[in-house]
């Protein structure tokens, strides 16, 4: 995590330590933290392009997701450029700083409110295909969600800019309460207890609605995208 | 069921050119990292002239004054009130304090801008407003895009959008340009913060955005 915001203690925040330092040396090996990368880029520049290899298609993916390929590059981009910038005054007691990053790409899509709003319309539009039945949680979530796609996407609209943000990165990161926490900015608490509301939101959207006919398929981006341009 | 679940599934799948997007974002690091050198000293930043950018500063911790017949051709700021009273301001130069103050009290916004950080009398006994600044719907006042204590890095001149309408009565917005949280990490209090670059080597100057309580010892009025 960056600096702490002025008037705010240094002390390290929820989600640091054990798990963080498992995640920075997953194998058990020699693999540096991110931590020590961030501060070795610090004299050497050229350190930061690690950080860069690490987490570039996390966050080219989550961008993409969010905007559209045509967006994600500049995202992408601008995020680990803004970090770079900003690496002096990353948090070395964070060892992982994925929610860093993902921190940074949540503000510039944040951006891109208009982009944002005609991809969330156009999620809820992209049509279904047959896929086969399947007796797995899995996939019963996924014909169950691609039923009620427009809705879940009315859900997605019509939540605040925070709550949005929050269910996304947790939906469609793999990032834990505690790192989506660090990401916003916000405590773990905050983030349990909107998530609360959030589900509690989806399972009004979704009672005595009607499911769309059978058929699924699973959006692409260029799909998306198409909808965006032709309506 | 799992309700986030469901979004989950939501999830388009990642672009079929995704190896030429992280191609050209390394691409764009790549010139950052090799990028002109920024030489710093104790309470001074210079920033590196760049290219592109006609812009050359001196930044002190406590700014006292701005390299002269450098700076890039246009307005130092733009404020556009909109009609549902939020303001949106654009800083592209920090050289105008006194017109961006007259501008955003001529919008209404109860606003004190200083360069550099105020000096001794912004910290205690200077009030700041204790609130999470919400409004009554619970969105924030200040800028939701940038994030108490993740400094958020446009590019300079980006815009940034406050609702002014729901500034609590009696409450001024502080406005600093060119502070440095790191510098004056005692007493800050709940606010929030920006951070422009001025050159693309990187070194940043911050705007600081906070709601205090005016007093004469605090905001002079």
């Amino acid at each position: 995590m960056l600096t702490e915001h002025p008037g705010r203690s240094n002390q390290p925040g929820p989600g640091n330590s054990a798990d963080d330092a498992e995640r920075a040396d997953p194998t058990g090996g020699s693999r540096l933290s991110d931590a020590n990368i961030v501060k070795a880029s610090i004299g050497d520049p050229r350190r930061f392009g690690e950080i860069f290899d690490r987490y570039a298609d996390d966050i080219l993916r989550y961008a993409s997701a969010r905007l559209g390929s045509d967006l994600a590059e500049d995202v992408t981009a601008e995020t680990f450029l803004a970090a770079f910038r900003a690496r002096s005054r990353y948090d070395l007691s964070r060892p992982n700083a994925r929610p860093w990053l993902y921190g940074i790409a949540v503000r510039q899509i944040g951006s891109h409110r208009r982009a944002e709003r005609r991809y969330l319309q156009a999620l809820g539009r992209v049509r279904a295909e047959t896929v086969a039945a399947d007796f797995s949680d899995r996939v019963a979530d996924r014909v169950t969600a691609e039923q009620r796609r427009p809705q879940l996407a009315a859900v997605l609209s019509g939540l605040s800019r925070q709550d949005r943000e929050l269910l996304l990165l947790v939906a469609w990161t793999d990032l834990t309460y505690q790192e989506s926490a660090q990401a916003l900015g916000v405590s773990v608490s905050a983030v349990k207890s909107r998530l609360h509301r959030i589900r509690a939101r989806t399972r009004q959207a979704l009672a005595g609605t009607n499911p769309a006919p059978p058929e699924m398929r699973i959006a692409t981006p260029a799909q998306i995208s198409e909808e965006i341009c032709h309506g | 069921m799992d309700e986030i679940r469901l979004f989950k599934e939501l999830q388009p799948l990642p672009p079929l050119d995704a190896p030429r997007i992280r191609d050209a974002a390394l691409a764009r690091l790549a010139a950052a990292m090799s990028g002109p050198v920024t030489i710093r000293r104790p309470g001074v930043r210079r920033v590196a002239m760049a290219g592109a950018v006609a812009v050359a500063a001196v930044v002190a911790l406590a700014i006292t004054s701005l390299l002269p017949g450098s700076h890039r051709p246009g307005h130092s700021f733009s404020v556009v009130k909109l009609a549902d009273g939020y303001i949106t301001v654009t800083i592209n130069q920090l050289d105008d304090a006194a017109g961006l103050q007259q501008t955003l009290r001529a919008d209404g916004v109860p606003a004190n801008v200083y360069l550099g950080v105020p000096g001794p009398q912004w910290h205690p006994p200077c009030t700041f407003d204790p609130r999470i600044p919400t409004d009554a719907s619970g969105q924030e006042i200040l800028p939701t895009n940038l994030g108490r204590g993740w400094p958020y890095l446009p590019p300079l001149g980006t815009a940034f959008t406050f609702n002014a309408s729901a500034i609590p009565s009696g409450d001024v917005l502080a406005v600093i340009l060119g502070m440095d949280p790191a510098a004056n990490n005692a007493n800050w209090p709940n606010g929030t913060w920006l951070q422009l670059p001025l050159d693309p080597s990187g070194t940043a100057v911050y705007v600081g955005l906070y709601l205090a309580q005016p007093s004469p010892q605090c905001t002079g009025s």
